[in-house]
């Protein structure tokens, strides 16, 4: 893409719907921080204080948990990669939304729907699915979304008289089909189709499907999109970006089985998932080569530029928490890491380190243009910094009491010192998640604050200069 | 390759082979074939007739455990790996997981597997556990649902009948076709029920597990220093306090609500032999669990020794309220008669030398006590041929004059006495050698 093209993507004002995805950002934040407080604060506080709100059934452990994992995905993630669809969708296509209405509806239906799925799971209703925990009937009113928003997204692409399709327009559409075929797998299959083993066989592939199929690419669409426009050049290779997206393609849907490694699952199967897994060093590599080679002498742009900071912040994740997923997919790290904290370090730095800072730095580059008013530079800094040392504190915290876990079970010591001698760690960790609930409020504080001032349109251009 | 010239058919052809095309092929290739795979293994065993189809309640009972997430942080599965067989049992198989929608296998351990859990806690157990956990477990995180109970432990609620109704299920039919299969047999051992036992056939476990036997019967026994009772009182407060009491006296938090009661460990003079087989392989048909594999504990022979060792130093004579009346005094006459009463009313469980090995003991769960490994004090004996032991098949003898009882009582104390009249090391050692030999020389399974 020409340098010019670049300049013209990061224009377009004129093609997106404000209003629309900053509703949708502000639902995201609002879920982030729901899933924060309502449920992962309160499920570290229970590991030190098991009895903290012990007599409501509503806000036991088991209860709370789910509440924390489905609204990361459903609620945080899926709010704001609608919003950064509305957002990067028209300026790629050069049209506008086909039906804001229905977009507008999704808006409502969408969050309805977490908000229900929230208080069914508190109330005890679960499908017993791992990370597909709605009852079904939520899951089958979910579908209108996707089909909504399949609607919105492919019309856009179809009316569309661009003749080039950049690489995020790729991992979007992919975005679109797997996030629906995946939905309707996980929620089908396991609970009603498949029985015991095969069951979990399908499980696994939904699982990681999520993650990789769902945040992954819309995730890898975003600091495709706002690397180019934040930084005022071109990818570094067209063919290396494609050369990523079609080994994700091919290779994340195969490794799901690598959640239940020596299970009963057929061992030809655990094989391949263990070989396709350590696939994936390549499909990361080759996309995050190509983000740093696009950064190459632009590092300085970090001081000054927070969105940046967010952004290149979730792709040193990205890389480390995907340099260690296929190296503990190997089935000879299982013995040691499986079922341990460990695990839980690195599905935090996937989704908070990588798909949320990712996230944040599309937040910070479009909150601005969609108000009209630069951010505060203190703020920003602030969240910016609790979020980050607040997250690296708790995966090397998680890492370190998941291998001492891992060592007291192998080491055949008493069940009960695993979670005696964990306990200052869990503390620690609720610490953590302190510090990086903070970091959100103060984004939160941030863009409502950015949102309320009334600038005269005349000062908005010095402003914006000022928020790159 | 130039982008330039890529338009929407490009669109369509990336929708078609990446999404739809990949997806579906990860689907067919790691989603269905194995299924097939799954689906001859449970066609073609007849191993899926031990998998009962789960009871209304049962399913009920299931449907809690789903949704209060228990299966969030209890697996179920045991894995050929690591310390998996030794702590929870025999490997999982897929054939187990038959009528299971969804699995329930999950990805993360912060309680111990449940593969097998009713092979290790019975039912009352399990109430007072889920009630509070820190009744039994003091340092345990999982929470605590009172609001499955109405009040008490003792008084389930239906969410909690079903719920454990449903933990009854774990590892019985992998038990069932175990026994049918011959690959785990059933051992008597006196003075402590029937336990599960991997037999060996030609110097080799027929069944995938481990050689927990000859590492507990082959490890010496520790002498009985001051550091190994300092050991062991540490122990016992972590395991052992919550259900037999700080001081022994069967007293501990979660005591009224077990059936049998735990015993009274401070009436009794054991021999450390004794209670380091009770620890080994718990007492079927009570809460007591084994605490050398088992998600309870898992101890190695010198924790056992060392919780035995400090177990003796409970005893206390005046461990009883003082009956009614005053009790008779000893003499040998009455040592006579007491012998001549156990002769009668007790031998048929108990044994004819009290050894716990009477014609009816292996009819009885749980297991008449060995009276030869243990003294108990006078004043329990009179007390239990009072009132009996509830929860076991142990009666009360209110029929028998008091004097008769008291008889009883004295002869009780002498039945330890008997063979060689020696605690030394040496004596203990053989007997749990030849204890380990009577079991078949087996991996000591759960007890059931």
């Amino acid at each position: 893409m020409q340098t010019e093209k670049t300049e013209e993507l990061a224009a377009g004002e004129s093609l997106i719907e404000p209003k629309l995805i900053r509703a949708h950002i502000g639902a995201a934040i609002f879920w982030l921080i729901y899933l924060i407080v309502g449920g992962g604060l309160l499920v570290a506080i229970k590991f030190t204080w098991p009895n903290f709100l012990g007599n409501i059934p509503q806000f036991t452990w088991g209860r709370l948990r789910f509440v924390h994992t489905q609204t990361v995905a459903y609620g945080w993630f899926v709010d704001i990669f609608l919003a950064a669809i509305y957002y990067m969708v028209p300026r790629l296509t050069r049209v506008k939304l086909a039906s804001p209405t229905l977009a507008w509806f999704n808006f409502y239906f969408y969050n309805t729907m977490v908000a229900i799925g929230v208080f069914q799971l508190m109330e005890g209703h679960n499908l017993g699915v791992v990370w597909m925990e709605y009852p079904s009937f939520i899951n089958i009113l979910m579908l209108i979304s996707y089909g909504a928003l399949g609607y919105n997204f492919f019309a856009s692409y179809l009316r569309s008289k661009e003749r080039n399709l950049y690489v995020s327009s790729w991992y979007m559409m992919s975005f679109v089909i797997w996030a629906t075929l995946n939905w309707i797998m996980g929620g089908l299959v396991p609970a009603y189709v498949a029985p015991g083993i095969a069951s979990a066989v399908v499980g696994g592939l939904f699982i990681h499907d999520l993650v990789g199929l769902v945040v992954t690419p819309l995730a890898t669409a975003m600091i495709y999109y706002f690397l180019p426009v934040m930084l005022r050049r071109p990818i570094y290779s067209h063919s290396l970006s494609l050369m990523g997206f079609w080994s994700l393609a091919f290779f994340y849907p195969l490794v799901g089985i690598h959640h239940y490694y020596y299970s009963p699952i057929p061992m030809w199967a655990q094989y391949i998932a263990q070989g396709t897994s350590f696939m994936l060093f390549f499909t990361v590599y080759t996309v995050l080569y190509n983000v740093y080679k696009t950064m190459k002498g632009r590092w300085g742009d970090l001081a000054d530029n927070i969105a940046l900071r967010w952004l290149i912040g979730g792709t040193v994740f990205y890389l480390m928490v995907c340099t260690q997923g296929p190296l503990q997919a190997l089935l000879i790290e299982q013995p040691l890491i499986h079922f341990t904290d460990w695990v839980i370090g690195h599905s935090h730095m996937a989704l908070l380190g990588f798909g949320t800072f990712v996230a944040m730095g599309f937040v910070h580059y479009a909150w601005p243009r969609l108000t009209g008013n630069a951010l505060n530079k203190t703020l920003s800094e602030w969240s910016f910094w609790l979020a980050f040392i607040g997250s690296s504190w708790m995966f090397i915290d998680l890492w370190v009491a998941g291998l001492m876990e891992g060592y007291y079970w192998g080491y055949g010591k008493p069940w009960m010192d695993s979670i005696v001698r964990l306990q200052p760690y869990w503390f620690s960790r609720t610490l953590s998640g302190i510090v990086v609930l903070t970091g959100f409020i103060l984004v939160a504080i941030n863009l409502i604050v950015t949102a309320r001032v009334k600038q005269p349109a005349t000062e908005r251009p010095a402003a914006l200069a000022g928020a790159r | 390759m130039d982008a330039q010239k890529w338009g929407i058919e490009r669109a369509v052809f990336i929708m078609l082979v990446a999404g739809v095309g990949f997806f579906a092929l990860a689907f067919i290739g790691l989603g269905v074939t194995p299924w097939f795979n799954i689906n001859h293994e449970l066609k073609g065993h007849r191993k899926t007739e031990h998998v009962a189809q789960y009871t209304p309640l049962q399913l009920r009972g299931r449907q809690i455990y789903i949704a209060n997430g228990c299966y969030y942080c209890h697996s179920q599965f045991v894995r050929p790996v690591a310390d998996d067989p030794l702590r929870f049992g025999a490997v999982s198989k897929a054939w187990e997981y038959k009528h299971q929608y969804p699995n329930l296998l999950s990805t993360r351990r912060k309680g111990p597997d449940l593969t097998r859990e009713s092979l290790d806690h019975p039912a009352d157990w399990e109430y007072v556990h889920l009630y509070d956990p820190r009744m039994i477990v003091p340092w345990s995180i999982m929470p605590a649902y009172h609001w499955m109970f109405n009040g008490s432990p003792g008084k389930p609620n239906g969410q909690a009948k079903a719920l454990v109704a449903y933990l009854g299920t774990l590892g019985k039919a992998r038990k069932r076709e175990m026994l049918a299969k011959g690959t785990l047999k059933k051992v008597f051992v006196p003075g402590i029920g029937t336990v599960l036992h991997y037999p060996y056939k030609g110097g080799r476990l027929t069944s995938p597990g481990y050689d927990h036997v000859a590492f507990f019967h082959k490890a010496p026994r520790i002498a009985d220093t001051a550091a190994a009772r300092g050991r062991g009182k540490h122990l016992y407060a972590l395991d052992c306090a919550s259900c037999h009491g700080s001081t022994g006296d069967g007293r501990g938090r979660a005591a009224r609500y077990l059936s049998p009661r735990p015993v009274r460990l401070n009436a009794f003079r054991f021999r450390a032999g004794f209670v380091y087989k009770v620890l080994y392989y718990g007492r079927p048909g009570s809460a007591m669990p084994s605490w050398v594999h088992a998600p309870d504990g898992f101890l190695t022979p010198r924790d056992l020794w060392s919780v035995a060792y400090y177990v003796k130093t409970l005893h206390q004579n005046a461990a009883l309220p003082p009956p009614k009346h005053p009790p008779l005094p000893r003499t040998a006459a009455l040592v006579k008669l007491g012998g001549q009463q156990f002769a009668t009313n007790c031998a048929t469980c108990h044994g004819p030398k009290g050894e716990g090995n009477g014609v009816l003991a292996r009819a009885l769960t749980p297991a008449p006590v060995d009276l030869a490994m243990m003294t108990p004090s006078a004043r329990w004996v009179y007390h239990t041929l009072n009132h009996g032991r509830a929860g076991t098949a142990m009666p009360a003898f209110s029929s028998l004059s008091r004097k008769v009882r008291w008889a009883i009582a004295y002869f009780v104390q002498t039945l330890a006495q008997k063979p060689a009249n020696s605690q030394s090391a040496a004596v203990a050692r053989k007997q749990s050698v030849q204890m380990a030999r009577a079991a078949g020389h087996g991996t000591l399974t759960h007890s059931s």
